[in-house]
């Protein structure tokens, strides 16, 4: 510990970091922003939607379709709803919840992730071979 | 000679009593924070990091491993996702952060304060869990675009569980008896 008898309070913080700290920081934000404004960019909105049970491809779905249906994953089973252009899990067996948390998806690229029951919901974007590019590159 | 070797043996109890108590510690706040709803599902504080940061600074590198080790084990078990999928995010994320503030508090010393290493453990944690989750379940090299908003997410995270955790160093300064005098030969 570098430091004892300080008085602790949140403007202290700043006092406290070295400069290699500011420098991560800096570096971290930064790259970060970038990346995302990168992304932002080259993302459009979906047009379709890509599920995955358990590794496996399980359906793709036009976006544009209006329905709800019923999946079985590893623990349980996943209730997906699309509507308007957007989808969502409106109910899952799973403990935290987190996959209906996560609520509407519409753009290229995002997901819904259901981990306990390996529920895997993707919007395929139409510019989806550009976005993978700048993943990879 | 006897009372010498009591001294030792009174030290390496200590020793493991202080290893124990942070497992148990780490154990609650991971327990508790599993109760917390989040925001956004890929965000989350952290706070079992605390007994991590508190292990590494006022014991020592092996104590942090063994802490976070164990505490994930029990924890999983406590929680019921032993060996689960969400057992081995955990297990690589909180392994691969333990190893990364290791490295950063003993060869980096003179670069990062705590805030520091801090920081790198929730970037190192996140990346870990998101290449994982990516190689297990999701397959799917669109989850990389959570990267830079977890990494933002990560720079506030890390503050703060660091922040708690100096805290904490004011309140636990008799804590590391083993640290203040070196051990008898």
């Amino acid at each position: 510990m570098r430091k004892k008898n300080n008085t602790h309070s949140w403007l202290n913080i700043w006092r406290q970091l070295t400069n290699g700290d500011k420098i991560l920081v800096f570096l971290l934000v930064i790259s970060s922003v970038a990346t995302l404004a990168l992304l932002q960019s080259s993302e459009g909105s979906g047009s379709a939607v890509e599920i995955k049970i358990m590794n496996r491809h399980f359906a793709t779905f036009p976006l544009k379709a209006d329905t709800t249906f019923t999946v079985i994953g590893a623990i349980g089973e996943t209730q997906i709803s699309i509507a308007k252009g957007k989808v969502r899990v409106l109910q899952s067996d799973c403990r935290q919840k987190i996959c209906v948390k996560t609520g509407w998806i519409s753009r290229g690229g995002q997901l819904i992730v259901c981990v306990p029951n390996q529920v895997v919901i993707a919007v395929i974007g139409k510019k989806e071979e550009d976005f993978l590019n700048v993943i990879t590159q | 000679m006897s009372s010498l070797n009591k001294t030792v043996s009174v030290r390496r109890n200590s020793r493991f009593t202080q290893i124990a108590l942070l497992i148990g510690v780490g154990l609650i706040l991971f327990v508790f924070e599993s109760f917390i709803p989040r925001p956004l599902p890929w965000v989350k504080l952290g706070f079992a990091h605390i007994a991590t940061l508190l292990a590494l600074y006022l014991l020592d590198s092996s104590a942090a491993l063994i802490v976070v080790v164990s505490r994930i084990f029990l924890g999983s078990i406590l929680l019921g996702s032993f060996f689960n999928p969400t057992f081995l995010l955990s297990l690589s994320g909180g392994l691969c952060a333990t190893l990364i503030m290791v490295f950063a508090k003993e060869k980096l010393n003179k670069v990062f304060s705590i805030f520091g290493v801090s920081i790198l453990g929730a970037v190192t944690h996140n990346l870990t869990q998101l290449i994982v989750a990516n190689w297990l379940i999701i397959n799917k090299n669109e989850i990389f675009y959570l990267i830079p908003l977890m990494t933002l997410t990560a720079i506030i995270t890390g503050t703060i569980i660091a922040f708690i955790s100096q805290l904490l160093f004011s309140r636990f300064s008799n804590f590391s008896l083993q640290n203040s005098s070196p051990l008898p030969k």
